[in-house]
């Protein structure tokens, strides 16, 4: 990509703009390219499903971005493009050399301009409302954005499918979905080349959006990945409601569009689905799922005491803003039953509409239902489920851990224990860096529960072992040969995720700590804030440091006084004189021993001295000798002349400068101990 | 037991909530209790317990060891393959000795020996992450006493359920119990094992390492200076940081010795034992 790869950001340059003329203001389509990149794939998307909808609105945005009045984005994004490929490089050459190799480092692919361009021509058949999905349409727009003046596709267009492959390339092989999942697809097999387009505008943003709103609507849960035909069943339900918030042009698609275009609403949503983390959308489409009041379960750690329960209206409220006591028990036979999941991104047990086969869960039951629930559980799950009691049930209520339903059993009086079918397609295990994103060497493994037999079993299309009922656990590491987007395929059902493989210098290393244990200083100590550590967000105040790891952090009157040094010495010599670095840094003791004969026994003992430097060297005095050592490794000595006591000083000059040791030195010791012995005749000269 | 690929994710992901740290941990065959506490021990990364339970993996860091033939470093915390490979690079360069030990029970210890100390704040400075000299002796020096843990612990009212089980000073043993019979730490069952303390008349939750010292007497910790050893019998580790102050002095956890039931923290200098021992009320 080098044609653009000078190009320095999304800044305009007034020295482009031509005063003189009518048309719109001219912005280079490398600056275009590397706009719409940003705007479509970048960070934020991580994991999520990207379109590249470069409608009217998303062009006139972008073109803000970059400078341009809203009047002037659409025709100079238009222009830009025909002119790079008429202009500057004739059929559209350059466009298909770009869209043959990846781009190295962060620089987007060449070709994203040009592919949003074949979107706008896409998106000017829905303004027109004009349904299907129909070539002679399509270039009918295309051709005067190209200023070609024929009916068919240009004669190089076929090409472009190379391009959408490779933005899927880039997407998920590059960047492992780091900027987002690819979504195109040829909605159909005849023109492809008009599929693909179209298939980033069937939605609006606000549409896509509103998708949360169905899925609360149809009870789903993160995770499900229902059949087509139940889900596009739901779908038309749900288009068909007064009070759906879609566009009209979605509903029309959704109740009156062929099969390709079905398809692809269905690709799209199933997409969305996998991506959703059960969050509500934006406050109007959250309105609906008010209605729903929602039980949190919390467990605490020890050391808290409130109950281990909430009720609240909202999702995850915090637990300190809600009373301690247990505000509602259901009533009525369908109530009298709650199940709770383990919520990952909450990080809790929180209430779930209807319990999961195959995954761990929790069942509060009223006493009434013990008997039922207890013959349910003998008959439905796992037997590693117990009732346990313990302080913070509520009274009248029972507690069933451990609950892991293994098949669907008919007649279930409660619905929230009611499955959906008797099969599960899921993911366990793994590293999971995000949610569907795993570390690459730890992928997940997939486990099918179900009674049933589910044929075939497919990984990116390639066949796995089949389930023959009750539970097949199929670790996938083994069959996943590179990083980047998987699709299983079990029978109908269909889950997908992304491996990727570790940061390779883009992560930023951590500077500051999040968690720590807050100690305040006071009465020449420190005392706990806190019983354990928690979450900082600023640096720690004035009295206050943070432990984190090895580290200890805080201003620095506060931070710890350096413990004295001790040093242990053998007993039995007479004396011993510790040196530190600095001149004027010497410790001595003499010993006196009343009877010699001891002496042995007194060897076998240990002195410990407590210093206020830190200790270099240890001479020990002898009868007749004097033996040195070092007690730190290699540390040379400053070459500033000392200040201080200048007693002090001299002593220490003096048992440098001394020659007559008994070295018990390393060479590179030796040689240190040099250094030493030079500082000292320095000092003494200097005296 | 993936300690490696552990810290590995932690380093990645940064920080977290409980759930996803006990699937992580589930998924590199690693308890994720015992797993926190080794990446806490180990200064690797924070947990924080109160409230929603959370984690962060710790700043990198290179935390000088006390007592080595040669200046010598661990490398703590966030330990993603980048800063490795950066860091096996510049000890190349700088020609120092990048030692990578496994570990049972805990993640491969990284260390860094040079002839000379100002070679290794070369290294940190190359690397961008910070030096930590004297760590152990820092974290010993700025840590609470027995007394102030156990005085700042929250109090809390009598239980109104019985315990389950009760520390036996003497033994040094948990024994089942159904009642209270007098001060001494006293579990309870609830979702989590719940410690509570009653010394004096007064009720608190505590820590069980916390609650266990407050009880015992102070010949629970055996210090052998010629080797630089500390033995510390089964069932009594110190409180969380304690232990983190005397795994830095080496870089490695406590092993167990079998043989007669202790464990045992290698090359602590002879300061830490005494700062440590004299706040623990433990005479060595």
């Amino acid at each position: 990509m080098g044609s653009h790869s000078s190009q320095p950001s999304f800044v305009l340059d007034p020295s482009n703009r031509h005063p003189n003329s009518s048309g719109p203001r001219p912005v280079s389509y490398a600056t275009w390219n590397q706009a719409l990149a940003a705007h479509f794939f970048n960070a934020a998307k991580a994991g999520q499903p990207v379109y590249l909808q470069a409608d009217a609105e998303a062009i006139q945005l972008i073109g803000q971005q970059i400078g341009l009045s809203p009047d002037e984005a659409e025709p100079s994004f238009i222009q830009a493009v025909a002119r790079h490929i008429f202009v500057t490089t004739p059929q559209a050459q350059n466009i298909m050399i770009s869209a043959k190799y990846m781009p190295s480092g962060g620089e987007p692919p060449g070709f994203i301009a040009f592919l949003a361009f074949c979107v706008l021509a896409a998106s000017r058949m829905e303004r027109d409302e004009e349904l299907g999905v129909s070539a002679a349409n399509y270039y009918r727009r295309l051709n005067p954005m190209l200023r070609l003046d024929r009916d068919g596709a240009p004669r190089w267009f076929a090409d472009t499918v190379i391009a959408w492959q490779r933005l899927e390339e880039w997407l998920h092989a590059v960047h492992e979905g780091r900027y987002g999942i690819a979504t195109a697809q040829p909605l159909n097999p005849v023109h492809p080349y008009v599929g693909y387009p179209q298939s980033q505008c069937l939605l609006r943003a606000s549409d896509r959006s509103s998708l949360l709103d169905f899925f609360c609507w149809a009870r789903l849960q993160p995770g499900d990945m229902p059949p087509h035909d139940w889900l596009f069943a739901m779908l038309c339900d749900w288009a068909n409601l007064p009070r759906c918030p879609l566009s009209s042009g979605a509903r029309r698609r959704i109740l009156e569009g062929g099969s390709a275009v079905t398809d692809a609403l269905l690709a799209i949503i199933t997409l969305e689905l996998q991506a959703w983390d059960g969050t509500d959308g934006d406050e109007n489409t959250a309105a609906a799922r008010r209605e729903r009041p929602l039980l949190h379960l919390t467990f605490h750690s020890a050391v808290q005491q409130v109950s281990w329960y909430e009720y609240a209206n909202e999702a995850l409220v915090p637990l300190s803003s809600i009373p301690e006591q247990f505000a509602h028990v259901p009533a009525g036979p369908n109530d009298a039953v709650a199940v709770f999941g383990d919520h990952v991104d909450a990080g809790q047990w929180t209430l779930v509409p209807r319990a999961a086969l195959g995954a761990m869960q929790v069942v509060l039951a009223h006493e009434s239902q013990g008997p039922a629930i207890r013959a349910f559980l003998d008959r439905a799950a796992r037997p590693s489920w117990r009732e346990q009691t313990f302080r913070g049930i509520p009274p009248g209520w029972l507690c069933f851990r451990g609950v892991e339903l293994l098949r669907a059993v008919p007649n279930v009086a409660w619905d929230c224990l009611r499955l959906q079918d008797n099969v599960a397609v899921r993911l366990q295990g793994g590293l999971a860096l995000e949610r569907n994103v795993y570390l690459a060497g730890f992928e997940p493994s997939l486990v099918i529960d179900g009674p049933d037999p589910v044929a075939p079993i497919l990984l990116d299309g390639q066949p796995l072992p089949d389930h023959g009922g009750g539970q097949t656990v199929i670790p996938l590491a083994p069959h996943i040969q590179q990083s980047g987007y998987h699709t299983i395929t079990a029978g109908t059902r269909t889950r997908s995720f992304i491996t990727r493989s570790p940061h390779r210098g883009a992560l930023p290393l951590l500077t500051v700590p999040q968690v720590a244990y807050p100690l305040r200083r006071a009465d020449g100590g420190y005392f706990p804030c806190v019983t354990s550590p928690i979450a900082v967000a600023t640096p720690p105040a004035t009295g206050t440091i943070y432990v984190a790891g090895a580290a200890i952090y805080g201003h620095q009157e506060d931070l710890p006084d350096l413990l004295p040094h001790t040093v242990l010495v053998q007993d039995g010599f007479k004396g011993y004189v510790i040196l530190g670095r600095r001149g004027g840094e010497i410790f001595a003791h003499r010993r006196t021993f009343a009877v010699r004969k001891d002496l042995r026994a007194v060897r076998e003992r240990l002195l410990s001295f407590d210093v206020p430097f830190e200790p270099q060297w240890l001479i020990k005095i002898g009868r007749n000798k004097s033996y040195l050592s070092a007690l730190q490794p290699y540390v040379q000595p400053p070459t500033a002349v000392p200040s201080g006591d200048r007693d002090q000083i001299a002593a220490w000059v003096r048992a440098v400068c001394r020659k007559s040791y008994i070295r018990r030195l390393s060479d590179e010791q030796s040689s240190v101990w040099q250094t030493y012995a030079t500082a000292g005749d320095r000092f003494k000269a200097v005296r | 037991m993936n300690y490696d690929a552990l810290l590995l994710y932690v380093s990645e992901v940064g920080e977290g909530n409980w759930t996803q740290f006990k699937r992580a941990s589930a998924a590199v065959q690693c308890d994720a209790a015992i797993a926190a506490r080794v990446l806490s021990a180990l200064g690797h990364a924070e947990f924080a317990w109160d409230g929603e339970a959370r984690w962060a993996v710790c700043p990198p860091a290179l935390s000088a060891l006390p007592r080595q033939p040669q200046p010598a470093v661990i490398l703590c915390g966030q330990r993603p393959p980048a800063l490795l490979e950066d860091m096996r690079a510049a000890a190349a360069r700088l020609e120092l000795g990048l030692t990578e030990h496994p570990q049972a029970g805990g993640p491969s210890v990284i260390q860094i020996s040079a002839a000379r100390a100002d070679m290794l704040e070369q290294l940190a400075d190359d690397l961008r992450v910070r030096l930590i000299p004297h760590a152990a002796e820092y974290l010993a020096s700025s840590l609470p006493s027995l007394d102030t843990l156990v005085a700042t612990s929250p109090a809390c009212a009598r239980p109104v359920v019985p315990p389950i089980a009760a520390f036996d000073p003497a033994t040094r043993q948990w024994l089942e119990v159904s009642q209270i019979s007098g001060d001494g730490l006293y579990e309870y069952e609830n979702f989590y094992p719940d410690y509570r303390l009653l010394l004096g008349g007064q009720w608190r939750l505590v820590g069980k390492e916390i609650g266990i010292y407050s009880l015992l007497d102070p010949s629970a910790w055996t210090y052998i200076p010629e080797r630089q050893d500390l033995r510390i019998g089964a069932r009594l580790l110190p409180p969380p940081l304690y232990q983190r102050a005397l795994v830095l002095c080496s870089g490695y956890l406590a092993t167990f010795d079998g043989a007669d039931r202790h464990w045992v923290y290698r090359d602590v200098p002879p300061a830490i034992v005494g700062a440590l021992g004299r706040k623990l009320k433990q005479s060595v």
